[in-house]
């Protein structure tokens, strides 16, 4: 018999511990930790969500799965493949020259941001990404661990929500923040890619088959088992990125991609070694678009610049997915008010150096490019625009991510009150905007102040002489015990 | 940082008990309210002052002392005031 959602109080539950006579200091400890044992054990090693991150049965941004159809990723303007579909070729030749120019400039130079020390970080970070380096993404893993009938037993046997609970408790000792699961169902189905966004361009295909594989044109995804889509968020280095704009902030989000890498690859291991199975992609945006998978599981809420915001860590966090035949339990979506605050927000807008993100109040179902998927109400981004600003800046530019009202450190109590503020009403939506101007938080940096005016993040070399926390991130964001 | 600042504080308000009591005084109704509001702005300024610090951003952690210090220091110096002067009547 399953020992979930059973009627076992929290008296019996002390009880059986044997330290009912602890008193009410031991059961106050334990009412400040979970509401109930179900509670407890499927949370597994996550923090406990704050009150203000309420469940919701849909994610906050409109979407119509009827208009929804699988993508060709390689019509994003990040894929080697993009540009030359949405751009002229003298025009991407004089795109690629100017950050080619500006590179071997800048390091000249020593450019603060850009000197031949943090284009060395930038480097390090990503490990020699697809080189091959150290982080080698793969479709089904390293598959080097044993499986169960290698060590003469059979495989793992839970409840959806035990091996949920399970699962996450891995994933937070392998490093990564959280995890978000969602059923492969139909629907789902549409946001899975039909051809990655980089190379090998293979397709990715549901067969009727038991187990997934790959070969020379395709990677297969069985059909024939229930399949959960596994998103996982892992932190990114907000020092690095309020550096921008600079090599420090790309350094920043590598570093996590490629903490992501070892991620997949343990817990591919991982599931292996439990009995099932855990596709990946061959890179850090492969299978589907991140934002989507993270919204609809609950990690976050879709943002203005239609990444995925989420409430604790805000937009400080890469995301990988995998698909496994594990039973999982789903988890829900939320609504902290992160959807209706951008609307009265748009400072990532304002920060914009190509000002790629719409100014507008109101979404808008209309897609600006063929390099948008449509079917959602939200503020396209203009992937040319920003894309050939990111290629000038020398690759990448993070402004619109380190202006966010959400990108903070914990330690200030007044976010969480923002935070909760904005969870509970939108009537001060515009005035958190203000304040948060006015403290100086964000960057300095935007359309008319950038290096491609001239114009460096003098405060970047700080860096270099702050006191760094292993990996860059806070890890105990969201636990108590500090 | 908490506990120092709890004892501290603690600190404070038995010694204006004690004050009181010595010279038979007490405070108004809203002379605790003004007072308590003005203590709990300031120890928000503190815990905001200090985590802004932490958090590397040096202009917001002085802009908690222009938007919350400041006031929480004139409600503290209203209550001085109110206090005083009806001492100074009696």
């Amino acid at each position: 018999m399953s020992r979930f959602h059973s009627s076992v109080s929290r008296r019996d539950f002390m009880k059986a511990l044997g330290i009912t006579g602890a008193g009410i200091g031991t059961a106050a400890v334990a009412s400040a930790t979970f509401n109930d044992i179900d509670g407890m054990i499927t949370s597994g090693a996550a923090p406990k969500r704050p009150w203000w991150v309420k469940e919701a049965d849909k994610a906050t941004v409109e979407y119509d799965w009827s208009q929804i159809e699988r993508f060709d990723a390689r019509k994003v303007m990040n894929s080697p493949m993009g540009p030359p579909q949405w751009v002229s070729t003298e025009e991407w030749a004089r795109v690629q020259k100017i950050a080619a120019d500006n590179q071997a400039d800048w390091i000249k130079a020593g450019k603060p941001g850009y000197t031949l020390r943090d284009h060395a970080l930038y480097k390090g970070a990503m490990g020699g990404e697809g080189s091959p380096g150290v982080t080698n993404y793969s479709w089904l893993g390293p598959q080097k661990s044993p499986t169960p009938e290698k060590l003469g037993t059979t495989p793992w046997q839970g409840t959806p929500e035990e091996n949920t609970a399970m699962l996450r408790t891995a994933l937070r000792f392998f490093g990564a923040a959280d995890i978000g699961i969602l059923e492969l169902d139909e629907n789902v189905r549409k946001l899975v890619y039909t051809y990655p966004r980089v190379a090998p361009y293979k397709r990715y295909e549901f067969e009727e088959v038991d187990k997934g594989y790959e070969d020379d044109e395709k990677w297969v995804i069985p059909s024939k088992k229930k399949l959960y889509v596994v998103t996982i968020i892992s932190q990114s280095s907000i020092d690095g990125y309020t550096t921008t704009p600079s090599w420090m902030q790309r350094a920043a989000s590598d570093n996590t991609v490629r903490l992501n890498a070892g991620i997949l690859a343990a817990t591919q291991e991982f599931l292996r070694t439990l009995g099932y199975q855990a596709m990946a992609g061959h890179e850090r945006n492969a299978l589907g678009p991140a934002p989507a998978f993270a919204a609809l599981s609950g990690l976050g809420e879709l943002c203005r610049n239609t990444q995925v915001l989420t409430p604790d860590y805000g937009l400080m966090i890469r995301a990988v997915r995998l698909i496994t035949d594990l039973p999982l339990a789903p988890t829900k979506p939320i609504d902290a008010g992160i959807w209706r605050f951008c609307h009265d927000c748009a400072k990532c807008s304002e920060a914009c150096v190509s000002q790629a993100i719409p100014h507008d109040k109101e979404p808008s179902w209309d897609v600006p490019g063929g390099w948008n998927n449509p079917g959602k109400k939200v503020w396209y981004v203009n992937g040319v625009k920003c894309q050939s600003t990111r290629e000038m800046l020398t690759r990448d530019c993070g402004l619109c991510m380190t202006a966010c009202v959400y990108t903070k450190k914990d330690y200030a109590g007044i976010h969480n009150i923002v935070k909760s503020t904005i969870s509970t009403t939108g009537l001060f939506n515009g005035f958190f905007k203000n304040m948060d101007d006015q403290f100086g938080y964000g960057t300095e940096f935007g359309p008319d102040h950038n290096p491609l005016q001239g114009d460096f993040n003098e405060g970047a070399e700080d860096f270099w002489v702050k006191n760094m926390p292993q990996f860059g991130v806070n890890s105990m964001i969201g636990l108590k015990n500090r | 940082m908490w506990f120092i600042i709890g004892l501290i504080v603690g600190a404070l308000i038995l010694g204006l008990i004690w004050l009181f009591r010595k010279s038979n005084f007490n405070l108004n109704w809203y002379e605790w309210i003004i007072g308590l509001i003005g203590l709990a702005l300031i120890l928000f300024t503190i815990q905001n002052f200090f985590g802004s610090l932490a958090e590397m951003e040096s202009k917001a952690a002085a802009m908690f002392w222009l938007v919350t210090g400041l006031p929480g220091l004139i409600l503290l110096a209203v209550t001085w005031q109110l206090t005083a002067r009806r001492a100074k009547k009696a």
